[in-house]
């Protein structure tokens, strides 16, 4: 790998595409959280470092790029929801500069739409959470997230019907509290 | 005729278009939550990045390599000379010895007769094989060690 050598332009693509998952992957986990949309950023530039400072140990380790990069994404989101718990961001009520522009029904509509999904997801057992999160909100095909996740094509795509079977009954009949 | 389509395979086929960010027709409110979910996800803005970024060390090259082999050696010789200067009084005292051995067996070299148990042309293995003190018995012209008798132990009563 080019980036492994050294070669800058390679780590600023590497970087590039790192980053991009990175924003998705910490959106998908900590955007269910209270406060966990302000730390996004900071968690993807964390989680992009970490990967720049381990990336010449990566071949010694004999796992697929996806897993390395996953690795780092998860224990880098669960520092930050750990943090998140101890110490609960403070937001302001009100914000002071309020959007006076008329806020279109069908924003709404998809405000709650997607709230009702970061919850439902919530509630999915940890495994399953993280296959939709990987192959939904990150985008990554059912081989890239096995690759990720230690599993092949075949078990994730069952994973991701389980979960999705999982969240229409919740939508339906109801459940407990998440498994966080 | 009607198509079956595998359950698993159609979960598989919306989850890709949805990973895909292709539109998904139908009337599934979970499907539609998580299409508003990806929007959201997508719409959200990355924060220009802030932090500077650490160079790429380069483990496997060679010359990394040789640096390390250099660091741990200087770091070796300057400990040990540490010790000696502590067991000594002279930092230089290892490389003394080894000079004192070296001149010690140079002139053992150039001081060995011919023919003595060094000198390898005048050296014979059978008498070398014999042991000193083993000879000093075999000796035919001396006369064999008295042993001590058991039975004259016996004779003489215990105090």
């Amino acid at each position: 790998m080019a980036a492994q050598a050294g070669s800058a332009p390679a780590v600023e693509e590497l970087l590039e595409r790192v980053r991009v998952i990175a924003h998705r992957y910490c959106l998908g986990r900590l955007g269910t959280y209270p406060g966990g949309v302000h730390l996004v950023d900071d968690v993807a530039q964390d989680i992009c470092l970490a990967i720049l400072a381990a990336l010449p140990r990566y071949r010694d380790r004999g796992r697929p790029f996806e897993a390395f990069v996953h690795g780092i994404s998860s224990r880098k989101v669960a520092d930050a929801r750990r943090a998140l718990a101890r110490h609960p961001l403070l937001v302001a009520d009100l914000p002071e500069d309020v959007d006076d522009a008329p806020t279109p029904e069908d924003h709404v509509v998809a405000f709650s739409e997607a709230e009702s999904a970061a919850e439902l997801l919530r509630k999915l057992p940890k495994n399953l959470r993280e296959v939709m999160v990987l192959r939904v909100a990150s985008g990554l095909s059912a081989e890239e997230t096995g690759a990720a996740l230690g599993m092949t094509a075949g078990a994730v795509r069952v994973a991701q019907h389980r979960a999705l079977v999982k969240m229409r009954q919740i939508a339906r009949y109801g459940d407990g509290p998440g498994h966080d | 005729m009607t198509e079956t389509v595998h359950p698993v395979a159609a979960s598989d086929a919306l989850i890709s278009a949805l990973s895909e960010r292709r539109r998904i027709d139908g009337a599934d409110p979970v499907l539609r939550a998580l299409e508003a979910w990806v929007r959201r996800i997508d719409a959200q803005p990355m924060a220009p990045w802030t932090r500077p970024l650490p160079p790429v060390a380069k483990a496997t090259s060679s010359a990394e390599l040789a640096r390390r082999v250099a660091a741990l050696t200087l770091a070796l010789t300057v400990s040990s000379s540490g010790l000696a200067t502590a067991v000594s009084g002279d930092p230089l005292s290892p490389l003394h010895f080894v000079k004192r051995q070296f001149t010690h067996l140079r002139h053992d070299q150039a001081h060995r007769a011919p023919g003595s148990p060094g000198d390898r042309v005048g050296f014979d293995p059978r008498r070398a094989a014999v042991p000193e003190t083993s000879r000093s018995l075999q000796r035919p012209d001396e006369p064999a060690p008295q042993r001590p008798d058991s039975r004259d132990v016996r004779r003489h009563p215990s105090p």
